[in-house]
């Protein structure tokens, strides 16, 4: 009986001097943060990451597909302005606004130095790079997953769209970038390349994000019918493009343009607004706040006091 | 030789604790977290949006940094306490130092705390006093402080040789700046020298005439690399060199006299040429008399400040240059302290245990070559703020 308490203790401690601290044990995450490599695990998670896009497209300074308004006095210094001013919707006198003048005077003056606008948003690429990057994480059926893909895709499409439609060639950044990325320094994609991924982003987008997010919609998150009005106005634009300054292949995009806008036409639940009252019904629906139920109106943004 | 001591030391401190830009601590450096909040994009009526938003970036290299110290010093005392000091020679090595470098913005966030400096910071201290009893009811004693420090980067990655950021070699405070050959007196001279329109338009008499240092016939910040500073060089340095303080004490019979020195040996400084600041004429909301007096007109063909520009928008003649640059070396008498201790024999016939009166005075005197009406002690502070000031204050003090 002695000798086995003996061998046990020696082998107690063999195995207490053999084995070692496991080092999952010590890599611990703050409790009171979110952190990246806790975050991504259920759909709600994702939603809720993907809100950040609808927030950060709030500034259109950075970010000028939504067509926001910035803040306060600086929207009028650029933000929207950007949109209108290359029509014939604005006309402000002020000096700061002279390349809109030009453009719109028909003059061609490539400025010497960097300007401020349109260089800027390269966070919002980030976020939805990251977002692409991590959504694989959670355990969730592919089906729900890709609705959130399909959401990013469409911003990411959408964003660049806009970039190749002021500068042409732009660096297409599809990974989250870090210090030591040699696409830090890369060359821009030339356009086509670029807006191949744009359309491939958007055609993802457009068979992917759900008909109704059953969010109610007032206003909720942009469904596959403002997916479509998107890729309509973007190909739309690339199709005219390419057919008149040159370019390959206008008339798929002119195609895909026709069949996104006919798909809402046909299947979409859009209509316009009719009271019965046609001397009235246009003028009226732009003076309300509350735009939820009307059936001409496909994506609107909600103001609202004491939030 | 009553004392002698030599004295080295070496330590080395790894430094763990980083901060945000916030000056507030970070206690998991390492791993990216994400920020949480309300968005005013509603998409529901009557509440915000909350969202996660992307946690930001970490350096794949991040570690910490380390300070690497080291001492010489030597303490003395001689001639029977007379005279007593000390000496310290001193290096301070940090290594991978954390800072943001800058990066092309498709980065897309703010670049990440990197180890991508070494600072190497070298300097001596030395303290002597001076103490002497020269009678029974006479004895004074002088204090001298004096020290001196630089700091230079020995490493950062900065291929490009950009000046505006750290790049080997940089002695801490560097200011760049053109060289000023004068005020233009004339057109004939504007005409004939350097192109300067790439630092203003419209050049005529009474502005600055820049001095063409790299012989290009245009006056340029180059491109502002090393390799092509353009018509800059370093004109100057904003590290006080020198620093001293003197302290010195008076003692006879019942009068008591202490003075406090203060000062820095060398030191320039560039004015701030931003708006609402002190020194340039017209670059704030308000006019001196010298904006008007010394400012260039054809009356005045040697003033010291370019024709007058009402105007915050133009700085052409107020580029970093020479011409402005200002000498901070200063001596200021800091604190005056003469006080009288009211005999002891006259105390206990009222009854006070002891009865003092004294004169204070706080900055009574000082010497600087800089201009007026700048201050070596408050030009750090940027924009106009309260000027220093005279203080004297006479007093008794009565104990009981």
């Amino acid at each position: 009986m002695k000798s086995y308490k003996y061998i046990w203790s020696i082998i107690c401690l063999l195995a207490g001097m053999f084995s070692s601290c496991n080092d999952d044990f010590l890599e611990r995450f703050p409790l009171d943060e979110v952190s990246n490599e806790t975050f991504w695990n259920t759909e709600n998670d994702l939603a809720t990451y993907n809100n950040t896009f609808y927030h950060m497209a709030l500034n259109d300074n950075e970010v000028p597909i939504m067509v926001a308004h910035h803040d306060g006095f600086n929207s009028l210094a650029w933000s929207y302005y950007f949109q209108d001013e290359f029509a014939d919707n604005l006309a402000p006198r002020h000096e700061r606004h002279l390349f809109f003048q030009q453009v719109r005077a028909g003059k061609q003056i490539v400025p010497n130095s960097a300007q401020w606008f349109g260089y800027s948003g390269w966070n919002f690429v980030r976020a939805l790079n990251i977002g692409l990057e991590n959504y694989g994480k959670a355990a969730i059926s592919e089906e729900a997953r890709n609705k959130y893909i399909g959401e990013a895709r469409l911003f990411r499409g959408w964003f660049y769209a806009e970039k190749v439609q002021k500068f042409g060639d732009v660096p297409w950044v599809d990974h989250e970038l870090n210090i030591d990325d040699e696409a830090l320094f890369a060359a821009r994609t030339p356009r086509e390349e670029a807006m191949d991924n744009v359309l491939a982003d958007l055609e993802f987008a457009t068979t992917h994000i759900p008909d109704d997010w059953g969010d109610g919609n007032e206003p909720g998150r942009l469904n596959r019918w403002a997916a479509l009005a998107v890729m309509s106005r973007v190909c739309l634009f690339e199709g005219t493009w390419r057919k008149y300054h040159g370019g390959t292949n206008p008339e798929m995009w002119l195609r895909a343009a026709a069949d996104a806008a006919k798909e809402i036409m046909d299947n979409g639940p859009y209509a316009i607004y009719n009271t019965g009252d046609p001397e009235n019904d246009y003028n009226a629906f732009h003076r309300v706040l509350d735009l939820s139920g009307n059936p001409e109106v496909m994506v609107w943004r909600r103001y609202q006091l004491g939030i | 030789m009553d004392e002698l001591k030599i004295r080295a030391s070496y330590g080395t401190l790894g430094n763990q604790l980083l901060v945000d830009n916030n000056n507030n601590p970070i206690y998991y450096p390492y791993i990216p977290t994400m920020g949480t909040g309300q968005s005013p994009f509603m998409m529901s009526a009557g509440q915000r949006t909350p969202y996660v938003s992307p946690a930001g970036l970490v350096s794949p290299t991040l570690t910490w940094e380390t300070v690497v110290s080291q001492n010489i010093g030597l303490d003395f005392t001689l001639l029977g306490g007379k005279i007593d000091g000390s000496f310290d020679v001193f290096s301070r090595d940090t290594k991978d130092m954390l800072m943001r470098q800058q990066y092309p913005s498709i980065l897309g966030t703010g670049a990440p705390q990197s180890n991508a400096a070494d600072l190497r910071t070298t300097g001596w201290e030395l303290a002597l006093t001076w103490r002497n009893q020269v009678r029974d009811d006479l004895n004074y004693d002088i204090t001298l402080a004096l020290s001196d420090w630089t700091a230079e980067i020995t490493r950062f990655i900065n291929p490009e040789g950009v000046i505006n950021q750290y790049y080997e070699g940089q002695k801490l405070g560097e200011i760049w700046g053109y060289e000023t050959v004068g005020i233009f007196q004339t057109q004939e001279a504007v005409d004939n020298h350097a192109d300067q329109s790439r630092l203003g338009a419209n050049w005529r008499p009474g502005d600055i005439q820049y001095a063409d240092l790299n012989d290009d016939g245009v006056i340029s910040p180059g491109n502002g690399t090393l390799s092509e500073p353009g018509d800059r060089r370093v004109i100057g340095n904003e590290t006080p060199r020198y620093s001293f303080g003197i302290n010195n004490n008076l003692q006879w019979k019942n009068f008591n006299l202490n003075l406090f020195f203060q000062g820095v040996g060398r030191r320039d400084h560039w004015p701030t040429s931003g708006n609402w600041t002190w020194f340039f004429p017209f670059n704030a909301g308000h006019v001196e008399k010298y904006f008007i007096t010394d400012s260039w007109t054809e009356d005045n063909r040697d003033a010291y400040f370019a024709h007058p520009h009402i105007s915050t928008n133009d700085k052409k003649n107020i580029q970093p240059q020479t011409r402005f640059l200002q000498n901070a070396a200063y001596v200021r008498l800091k604190n005056v302290n003469l006080s009288y201790n009211l005999p002891a024999k006259w105390m206990s016939t009222v009854g006070f245990q002891n009865a003092n009166i004294y004169f204070a005075g706080m900055n009574l005197w000082e010497y600087s070559p800089i201009r007026k009406p700048l201050d070596p002690e408050s030009i750090y502070a940027g924009a106009i703020e309260y000027p220093m000031q005279r203080v004297y204050t006479l007093g008794a003090q009565i104990t009981f």
